[in-house]
């Protein structure tokens, strides 16, 4: 029989064991599990954990932050009303981040159809030469390392958005959201070498757009 | 290492990664390989910079109502009358649609009954639910009573069976009928016709009785024979039967009405007492 150096070596039959697998943070498949249960905390849990990526994401593809969002939340929805149907094949930030990328192409399509008018469009000119972001003038002390930052910034989600949709979306898993090539290949439902010859081709065209800042 | 080995590798280098020693000795030596690799360095520099979108914070309270939305529409059933009510102008439409193609509809497949009332020869109508006995009107110029064969051309007059001629149809509609369908028609012994018909597998042909008081005779006001003439390419023969074994055959052309020479009379036999018209 062993000495008790302190208190914590006591144990109370399974006690511990189950305060051990208490804190360790379920994983996606579980909470999804408990989810199709009932549990909105559990499904609550989801949402925490990927809502910013999620949203980042749809935003990086659809370049507007409002409809990133509604976007965001249909894909939330879907998943909770497609919860009986999960099948555990795949991890699931796969299945979500094919929901999104389903629901971005989906509505790009659908801004193609109607040609929205930008607002900011207007002060922008034709594709292929210098664009002009709109901006308010602002009166305080200029910060050159900001404006250059945040114009350069801008070219880039501008250029990402000029990509044909096919291109768009695995370079944005690839380069931005540090996705694998056989998890993009997963989430597009794709080859990887389909993925691995689109990502090059984005890449061709977002050099010569973001030439100027290379 | 090649070019194009150097620039695979470069393009599939994982974020972070290290180059290979031969990758890395090739971009050194290799000037375009080493364009290449810097300007995508770059390139994963300018979209690693782009900053992280984060989702407002009333993200979930807006997924909460947009949750309870859905599922109260998902519980929704489809209702008609819900349907209705909300798209009046579709349903009008629809129900305009519906009333036509069932005029449509009735129009095409309405009883021939109805169609076509039954004419009554002789200005007398067969009692209904009696025996269906009418008037002839296939009068011939035999001196007794013949029996009149109608039948297309190229067809055998074969026996077959025969029916009675049902209640309210006369004699013309059913010499008709007889000559639509391929069937022969005879009087039988008490002076009434009898349309055989030569289908098989077909109902009885309709039986036309001669009124006690109306017997062919030549002697008979009205000589005409009353036979259907219907737009066909074929002509109409009939045979007529007298009691003492002889038989006339008349040939009936066909008659298109509206580009038929009336006038011309073309190829118009006058009728003749030897049988051959």
């Amino acid at each position: 029989m062993s000495t008790l150096t302190s208190i914590d070596d006591l144990r109370f039959g399974t006690a511990v064991p189950q305060t051990v697998v208490a804190d360790q943070p379920l994983t996606d498949h579980a909470l999804l599990e408990a989810t199709r249960t009932g549990d909105e905390a559990a499904f609550a849990e989801l949402v925490g954990r990927y809502r910013n990526q999620i949203t980042g994401y749809i935003y990086r593809m659809l370049n507007d932050y409002d409809g990133a969002i509604d976007m965001a939340q249909e894909t939330f929805v879907r998943v909770y009303q497609a919860a009986d149907r999960y099948q555990t094949n795949y991890a699931f930030s796969t299945y979500i981040y094919r929901i999104a990328t389903n629901l971005a192409i989906s509505e790009l399509r659908k801004r193609k159809r109607r040609r929205l008018v930008s607002l900011t469009g207007f002060f922008q000119q034709t594709e292929g030469q210098e664009a002009r972001e709109f901006n308010p003038p602002d009166l305080g002390p200029l910060q050159d390392a900001v404006l250059v930052d945040t114009e350069r910034k801008t070219a880039v989600a501008r250029a990402i958005g000029t990509l044909p949709e096919k291109y768009r979306a695995p370079i944005v898993l690839r380069d931005v959201e540090g996705k694998s090539y056989e998890e993009i290949a997963r989430i597009l439902e794709t080859s990887e070498g389909t993925v691995k010859s689109r990502i090059s081709r984005a890449r061709g065209f977002l050099r010569d757009k973001l030439s100027a800042y290379l | 290492m090649n070019c194009q080995l150097c620039r695979t590798e470069i393009e599939e280098l994982e974020p972070g990664a290290r180059l290979s020693d031969a990758a890395r000795a090739h971009v050194d030596a290799c000037l375009l390989c080493g364009a290449f690799y810097d300007e995508r360095l770059s390139l994963r520099k300018l979209m690693g910079s782009l900053d992280p979108v984060a989702a407002p914070a009333d993200f979930d309270f807006r997924l909460r109502a947009r949750l309870a939305a859905a599922g109260n529409g998902g519980n929704h059933r489809f209702s008609f009358r819900s349907f209705i009510a909300s798209a009046p102008a579709l349903a009008l439409a629809a129900s305009f649609a519906l009333l036509v193609a069932a005029v449509v509809l009735y129009n095409q497949f309405k009883p021939q009954s109805i169609a076509s009332p039954p004419a009554v020869a002789g200005g007398e109508k067969a009692p209904q639910g009696a025996e269906p006995v009418v008037t002839p009107t296939v009068p011939t110029s035999a001196p007794e009573s013949a029996t009149a064969q109608t039948s297309s051309s190229g067809e055998s007059a074969g026996p077959g069976p025969s029916r009675m001629a049902p209640a309210g149809v006369t004699a013309r509609q059913t010499v008709a009928s007889a000559n639509r369908e391929g069937r022969r028609v005879k009087p039988s012994d008490d002076g009434a016709t009898q349309i055989e018909t030569h289908e098989e597998a077909v109902r009885p042909a309709p039986q036309i009785r001669a009124l006690p008081g109306a017997q062919f005779s030549s002697t008979s006001n009205n000589p005409l024979v009353e036979l259907p003439v219907r737009s066909s390419s074929q002509p109409v023969r009939v045979f007529l039967d007298d009691r003492s074994g002889g038989r006339r055959s008349v040939t009936l052309e066909p008659v298109i009405f509206g580009s038929q020479d009336l006038t011309g009379r073309v190829g118009f036999h006058p009728a003749s007492s030897q049988g051959i018209w």
